[in-house]
């Protein structure tokens, strides 16, 4: 080993086997990395790889740590109701406050939506807001009258069950470019149903796909698949129904397990990533194949994570995570809390947004609390090559299961995909897995 | 060695010899394997323009404000 290697070495340069093929040279402090052939199990740290990284490092450094501390403030996430016409059992808002939850009036909700305006309004850029949790078109007429008050001052999304979505409601987010988000689980209503059970004891399957047939062709459609043990060996097939619908984007998110009846829907982690791989694969062979591209956008954001870690967009794949910190969640009663999955914990509150500020949410101890927790203090994150890949998801979710400083609950699968996501950049297959529009925002800072 | 690979070692001269296409076929993929196998792979990238706000629901790309046909 020359003198040279072994500075960078003791610097903090990992080596990792990725297949038979690559080694992985990695930097986990910035994500400096480099795929290195393998000839009969032997690989060489080029010379020139070394220099590239000596120059680049301090530059990595500084950005990793501006965009897991100084990241600004830039969604908002507004339950305007509580209530839900659905009964999922993986549900991360408890279910007495699902059917007993307050609504927000019309003058509550212009009241938050102008607060978030008036949080914004020296900056640059417009802020996201997204209507979420519970189900948000309970409560449409006035959310719809605040998109078309507000929509010049910011950017909006709405994620629904579909069930009480219309084509007229359809055709307003269409003319007013809201993001929308359909929940479905699986290409077949047997499957589905099973986990998307609305509260007549239906599912949402045929809503949901009739509502796809609605969005066809738009660009800001997304679709958001809970991977349970229900589903998780059946998501190559929702990749192909979805394809054939023109869905651009899907997200395959592992079920959150905040509450305790979701436990024991956790599908095992080298399963999933087993069937998230056979997924990603059906995407890129669809894409390449085909006019239409799909993207599976939780993985697209791992590949993000690793070529371009400030542009990932899923902000729970980063430590500090993005609760409290780039977004936050007003619940229906008002409560400013650091994310939804935190609604069942009210300790968390960070004051009330018909009484005080987004700025003293921001600043509240709890915020803090959320900001402070960080892979650095998380036995086995704080020695994981991948520590700031994953970021070891989620606080709430490992706070309902006891102590926030565990490591992630699916931390073998985080370990697999991205591994897996290494060997598909080293396949030149990134093209494949971004959406296009995403590639051409960027630009390439240097390349071996 | 595989024998394609060995194949694929052999000098201009004598890869002109070959007259069976799908042999030659066989080869060219065998070389760009090889080529493609062989360098060191790194790259980084930025944001050259900041999509409008990072959440995680927009994904990969805001809406855009232009209506585009649907």
């Amino acid at each position: 080993m020359s003198k040279n290697s072994k500075a960078v070495i003791d610097r903090g340069l990992s080596f990792l086997n990725i297949d038979s093929d690559w080694k992985l040279t990695l930097d986990p402090e910035n994500i400096f990395w480099g795929l290195l052939p393998r000839s009969n199990g032997d690989f060489m740290l080029p010379d020139d790889l070394i220099t590239l990284y000596k120059k680049e490092r301090e530059h990595l450094d500084t950005e990793m740590k501006n965009f897991r501390f100084n990241e600004p403030l830039n969604c908002v996430y507004i339950d305007p109701t509580d209530r839900c016409n659905a009964n999922c059992p993986y549900c991360y808002i408890p279910a007495k406050i699902r059917k007993n939850g307050t609504q927000m009036t019309r003058e509550q909700l212009d009241m938050t939506l102008s607060k978030v305006a008036e949080h914004f309004k020296a900056t640059k850029k417009k802020p996201v807001v997204v209507f979420h949790a519970a189900e948000p078109l309970l409560a449409k007429d006035i959310i719809f009258e605040g998109i078309k008050k507000y929509h010049d001052k910011m950017l909006f999304g709405i994620q629904t069950n579909a069930l009480l979505l219309e084509k007229k409601d359809a055709d307003f987010m269409m003319k007013y470019r809201v993001g929308v988000g359909i929940s479905l689980d699986a290409a077949t209503a047997a499957v589905n149903n099973r986990s998307r059970v609305s509260v007549k004891g239906e599912g949402n399957f045929k809503k949901a796909v009739r509502a796809l047939d609605w969005f066809k062709g738009y660009e800001g459609l997304n679709v958001i698949a809970t991977v349970t043990k229900f589903n998780v060996d059946k998501l190559s097939e929702l990749v192909k129904f979805l394809h054939k619908k023109e869905v651009p984007c899907m997200l395959l998110n592992p079920v959150r397990l905040t509450q305790r009846r979701s436990w024991s829907l956790k599908p095992d982690d080298m399963v999933f990533a087993k069937n998230m791989m056979k997924a990603v694969e059906t995407a890129v062979g669809l894409s390449q194949k085909t006019r239409h591209q799909i993207v599976i956008g939780n993985f697209a954001n791992v590949v993000l994570a690793i070529i371009s870690p400030t542009a990932r967009r899923m902000m729970c794949d980063i430590s500090p995570c993005g609760g409290g910190r780039t977004f936050l969640t007003v619940t229906a009663d008002g409560e400013m809390v650091p994310c939804g999955e935190f609604i069942g914990f009210r300790e968390f509150s960070g004051g009330n947004i018909f009484r005080t500020s987004i700025d003293s949410a921001m600043k509240s101890r709890p915020f803090k609390l959320i900001r402070e927790r960080m892979v650095e203090k998380i036995e086995e994150c704080d020695t994981c090559d991948f520590r700031h890949i994953c970021g070891s998801p989620c606080p709430a979710e490992m706070h309902a299961r006891g102590d926030m400083y565990q490591k992630a609950a699916f931390c073998e699968f985080y370990k697999e995909i991205i591994k897996q996501a290494f060997r598909m950049i080293s396949e030149d297959k990134v093209k494949y897995l971004l959406r296009k529009d995403s590639l051409n925002q960027m630009a390439m800072e240097y390349r071996y | 060695m595989d024998a394609r690979l060995r194949h694929a070692g052999m000098t201009e001269h004598l890869f002109t010899e070959l007259h069976d296409r799908k042999e030659v076929k066989i080869l060219n993929k065998a070389k760009k394997a090889e080529k493609k196998t062989k360098a060191a792979i790194s790259f980084h990238m930025k944001c050259a323009k900041t999509a409008n706000g990072l959440t995680h629901f927009v994904m990969y790309g805001d809406v855009p404000k232009k209506k585009m046909p649907l």
